[in-house]
């Protein structure tokens, strides 16, 4: 008879081996990179990058492969982020990458290494505006974006008449044109939170920031609240354009490609979104053609830019390799190549001392240059996009939350003061 | 040899160390992080804060001034009863109809049995695919004229809160079939047969014979329904992420907001309490309640 | 005698289009698994025309090979956990039967409230002790976690209820003949308890692989995942979210084994599903 013991122990073993040899065979890197953390020898740093559709799979493993050249023995693991949660969840299982594209420096700052000024000043332009409010660097400003522009279908507009609008009122104008001639007037990703505040983000960057370009410096020193009235007015336009019957009916359950698709088929005639829109990305050249741009508007028709400051990658000085990974970081901001997809595909405008477009070589459609110009021209004042940009401007996750979810609420809820007031309790929660 | 045997017993003790061992693992990550997360969630921890000090019961009096936590309290319970009320309804009616022995019903019950197989991810994608804008029930309707304008499914508070209850109730009929119809199985044929000799017709024999017979499959899928919806997370985090505006959050999905997502530890351990205690209460009620009816037969 | 075949037809009609009705959004998931995006656009509701496995083919050709090693990892740590979890609950069940009534009742008491505790009560203190040991981010960790949690709470429920069945004399006369407790147990008790043993792995083997947070925590994004989350990786980020068909293949390939595995075994698991649950 067998030993019943035996064949215990022998099972628990081959179970724990089963669950210990299960690898993920997808991993080319080295294995076992935890015993070889000793500085001449290779090195494995984690690197978060959002993919999306122009920033692709294979633009990531591309430019993280070109930087990991240059930086001797380092092998890079990509971690694809699932959100804008997934670094605070990651942060709090103990599992924060050493290297980390797009994070709210506002929650992390606390656990980043700051770039030093020298190779700032060296590389970009303008890199003051990525200053956080203790002074440091997290994220050097490779480039700009502008959230939001107002692209719209020019041959929607020519059909019906419509001239490009300056003020606000105007904006109502066309919205109710639109209407009328039965196009859904303003397209909406309202399914995701991100998507669904860009107009929301526009009105109170025009009207809260544009007035008073401190106002979030204010707030941080409990000077100013959201029940403000400049910032409630911001949120009833929102309101307004609900009640005017601007959006679809199923706007809320639109995701981003769904939008984007819808505006690219001429559901609608105008779309609010980040810059990174004209890219070629999402958008082909010949679509590019239909599609004019213009700014937020404000109420006196004063042109405000709502620009985001701070740029790709942060590092994590509590990683075991903060140094190389450090190194590692500066080295991918530095490699020109890898910046003609970003400007090509997603539409960046890059701010390197070192390099122009021209000196990059990048094939851009002139929805790209007439966008550009507006981003880097005096044509209209720059503010801090709100909620968007980072440097000392950036707000806490948990209001951008908040925020987010008052640019869903507006659709059944039509107290803006009371929604403003939530806010104000979730500013107060956050601190 | 034979006595060999007996001194190894007495040696190892027998079955007494490997239950150490199983009673041991089960305190270090059943008993220890429970009260570990009680005694967090009286302090101020942050993942971006370096220390923290004792701050009292202030996390659990901050749950009356969070702006988000009453609906989410609603949303929860809404969902919880909502869906424990009509997968049950829809479990018992599904069962008896299914309940017959003739090959087709077999296919039947076979198919209808698929859902509860699926986990929460693939349910929940099959469903977000339907409920989209231009999802497979807007753009057929559309397409075939059944409405004019897309509904939007996911986009209000009250339509996401519908979907989702459609989402989780969907799976969970498909378990209540399961039990309601081994339930059935153990009706006697001689008391359906003795209440049709007294003439009663088909409504009153469901309610004097078959639905008191089927006590200890309600209990089960009462108490497990409850339990399961109060759990609910992988469903909301594919659906709807807990929007629009936060009106989808079910305390779970809260719980883990707050504690991995912003991280703010302490506050987000005295919500998981909350959702303990309010977990407890529920199943303890519903148990003592249909146990009781159990046994009154 | 019409009248009766009527109402059986009748009944008979009425069960197809129930179950049809009921079992739509599983067809759907089918059909357009097979189809161009085109054609889940243009005729989302009809059979897949022409048939084509781009779908599947787009999803198995990621250069992360995100599915394929998800399902492996699933394998694994499922099998893993069940083959773990079975003698530990069993030895420990039988154990528990043997005691007084009044170290029964208080464990018992402990044991249920495993079975209620909501995973996320305590997930905060799980990830330090996981890490206070070296286990966060690795497949032992993961298994240790579903081994000694909630599950084995189940299983004991299960195994306990099983043996108030068995006849004590089998026990006893195994005794008298001079079988150690541990022989007893396996040479005995556990092939008496075979269905209660399906039964224990029929629901943890479900729960482990459509286990959804414990893997997106614990595991973590850095050592690949189980299917479960891998689809939840591949499939939340919005870029792929208008290529219907790529949403569709992963479902079904994320569904497929435990699907295969009903199918095949679907007495067991009725069987299993029924008893399980009267015990939880």
């Amino acid at each position: 008879m067998k030993r019943p013991t035996n064949v215990l122990v022998a099972g628990l073993a081959v179970a724990f081996l089963l669950a210990a040899g299960c690898s993920n065979d997808s991993d080319s890197n080295v294995p076992g990179s935890q015993d070889e953390s000793r500085s001449s020898e290779p090195v494995e740093i984690t690197v978060l990058v959002t993919e999306s559709e122009a920033n692709t799979a294979e633009f990531w493993d591309a430019s993280i492969a070109a930087a990991s050249a240059k930086v001797p023995g380092v092998t890079v693991k990509k971690i694809v982020s699932i959100g804008d949660e997934y670094p605070g969840q990651l942060r709090a299982s103990g599992q924060l990458p050493d290297v980390l594209g797009q994070v709210n420096v506002d929650d992390l700052h606390d656990t980043l290494m700051p770039y030093d000024e020298a190779w700032l000043e060296e590389n970009f332009l303008f890199w003051e505006s990525g200053v956080y409010s203790d002074g440091n660097v997290y994220t050097p400003s490779t480039g700009t974006q502008i959230v939001p522009l107002v692209f719209y279908n020019k041959t929607i507009f020519a059909d019906n008449g419509i001239s490009v609008p300056k003020t606000w009122s105007e904006f109502l104008d066309v919205v109710a044109k639109l209407r009328a001639a039965g196009v859904t007037p303003i397209e909406m990703a309202g399914g995701e939170g991100w998507a669904a505040d860009i107009g929301m983000v526009g009105a109170v960057t025009t009207d809260v920031l544009g007035k008073d370009p401190e106002w979030i410096q204010k707030l941080k020193a409990g000077e100013a609240k959201f029940s403000d009235a400049d910032f409630v007015g911001a949120v009833q336009k929102m309101i307004d354009l609900v009640e005017a019957g601007a959006y679809d009916p199923a706007a809320l359950s639109a995701d981003y490609s769904a939008a984007n698709q819808n505006f690219l088929d001429g559901k609608s005639g105008m779309y609010p979104m980040g810059s990174w829109f004209i890219g070629k990305g999402y958008l082909t050249d010949e679509q590019a053609e239909n599609i004019g741009v213009f700014l937020w508007p404000s109420d006196n028709g004063t042109a405000y830019l709502p620009t985001v400051a701070g740029g790709t990658f942060a590092v994590n000085k509590e990683s075991p390799n903060a140094e190389v990974a450090m190194e590692w970081a500066k080295a991918w901001a530095t490699n020109q190549e890898s910046y003609k997809p970003l400007i090509e595909n997603d539409a960046a405008f890059i701010l390197l001392k070192n390099a122009s477009l021209a000196d990059l070589g990048v094939d851009v459609t002139p929805l790209y240059m007439e966008g550009y110009e507006l981003a880097t021209g005096d044509a209209a004042t720059s503010v801090p996009s709100f909620r968007w940009t980072g440097g000392k401007n950036a707000i806490p996750s948990t209001v951008a939350d908040g925020f987010m979810g008052m640019a869903q609420a507006v659709f059944t809820n039509s107290d803006a003061a009371a929604l403003c007031a939530d806010l104000d309790a979730q500013w107060a929660a956050a601190q | 040899m034979a006595s060999r045997p007996r001194k190894r017993r007495k040696a190892l003790g027998g079955l007494a160390p490997i239950a150490f061992i199983s009673l041991g693992l089960y305190t270090l990550w059943v008993i220890y992080p429970v009260f570990a997360s009680a005694t967090l969630s009286l302090t101020d921890a942050r993942t971006n804060r370096q220390t923290m000090s004792f701050v009292g019961l202030e996390n659990y009096t901050r749950m009356f001034s969070d702006p988000r936590l009453g609906r989410t309290f609603a949303f929860t319970l809404i969902v919880t009863i909502l869906v424990t009320l009509v997968s049950n309804v829809g479990g018992v009616l599904f069962a008896m109809m299914l309940n017959n022995q003739a090959k087709n019903y077999k296919v039947m019950r076979t198919l209808a049995f698929i859902p509860q197989v699926l986990s929460g991810v693939v349910v929940a994608f099959m469903w977000r695919m339907m409920f989209n804008q231009n999802g497979l029930i807007n753009s057929s309707a559309l397409k075939y004229g059944w409405l004019d304008a897309p509904i939007n499914w996911l986009g209000t508070r009250e339509m996401a809160t519908f979907c989702v209850c459609v989402t989780v109730a969907w799976a969970s009929t498909a378990f209540c079939t399961v039990v309601y119809m081994a339930g059935l199985q153990s009706v006697p044929p001689e008391l359906m047969d003795a209440a049709r000799v007294d003439g009663a017709g088909p409504i009153k024999r469901f309610f004097n014979v078959t639905w008191p017979m089927l006590a200890p499959a309600t209990t089960t899928c009462v108490v497990l329904g409850l339990i399961g919806a109060l759990k609910l997370y992988d469903i909301l985090a594919v659906l709807t992420s807990g929007g629009p505006a936060n009106s989808t959050n079910s305390l779970a999905y809260y719980v883990i907001a707050v504690a991995f997502g912003n991280g703010h530890t302490g506050y987000g351990a005295a919500l998981g309490i909350l959702l303990l205690v309010l977990t407890a209460a529920v199943s303890a009620i519903a148990t003592r309640i249909l146990r009781k009816r159990e046994t009154n037969l | 005698m019409n009248a009766k075949l009527a109402s059986r037809s009748g009944r008979l009609a009425g069960g197809w289009v129930v179950t049809a009705v009921f079992c739509f959004p599983i067809y759907l998931a089918v059909v357009n698994a097979f189809k161009a995006n085109a054609q889940i656009k243009s005729d989302p509701l009809g059979l897949p025309n022409p048939f084509t496995f781009s779908n599947v083919i787009t999803a198995l050709s990621r250069p992360d090979h995100l599915i394929q090693t998800g399902l492996v990892n699933s394998v694994v740590i499922t099998s893993a956990t069940v083959a773990l979890l079975i003698p530990l609950s069993s030895a420990t069940s039988l154990w528990l039967f043997e005691r007084s009534a009044r170290v029964k009742g208080i464990l018992t008491g402990i044991f249920a409230l495993g079975l209620m505790i909501p995973p996320q009560v305590g997930l905060q203190p799980t990830v330090q002790v996981l890490k206070a040991m070296g286990l966060m981010n690795t497949y032992p960790g993961l298994v240790l976690v579903g081994i000694s949690g909630g599950y084995f709470a189940f299983a004991v429920f299960v195994y306990v209820g099983f043996l108030h069945t068995v006849p004590k004399e089998i026990l006893d006369s195994a005794r008298v003949d001079g079988a150690g407790d541990l022989r007893v147990w396996w040479s005995i008790v556990m092939p008496l308890m075979r269905p209660a043993t399906i039964t224990v792995a029929i629901f943890v083997g479900l729960w482990t692989w459509n286990d959804f947070l414990g893997p997106l925590i614990i595991l973590g994004p850095t050592q690949g995942q189980t299917i479960t989350v891998a689809m939840y990786l591949s499939l939340g980020a919005s870029a792929v979210s208008t290529d219907y068909g790529q949403v569709y293949a992963i479902t079904l390939i994320a569904a497929l084994i435990p699907l295969i595995a009903y199918l095949f075994c679907q007495r067991e698991f009725v069987a299993g599903l029924t008893s399980g649950a009267a015990k939880g």
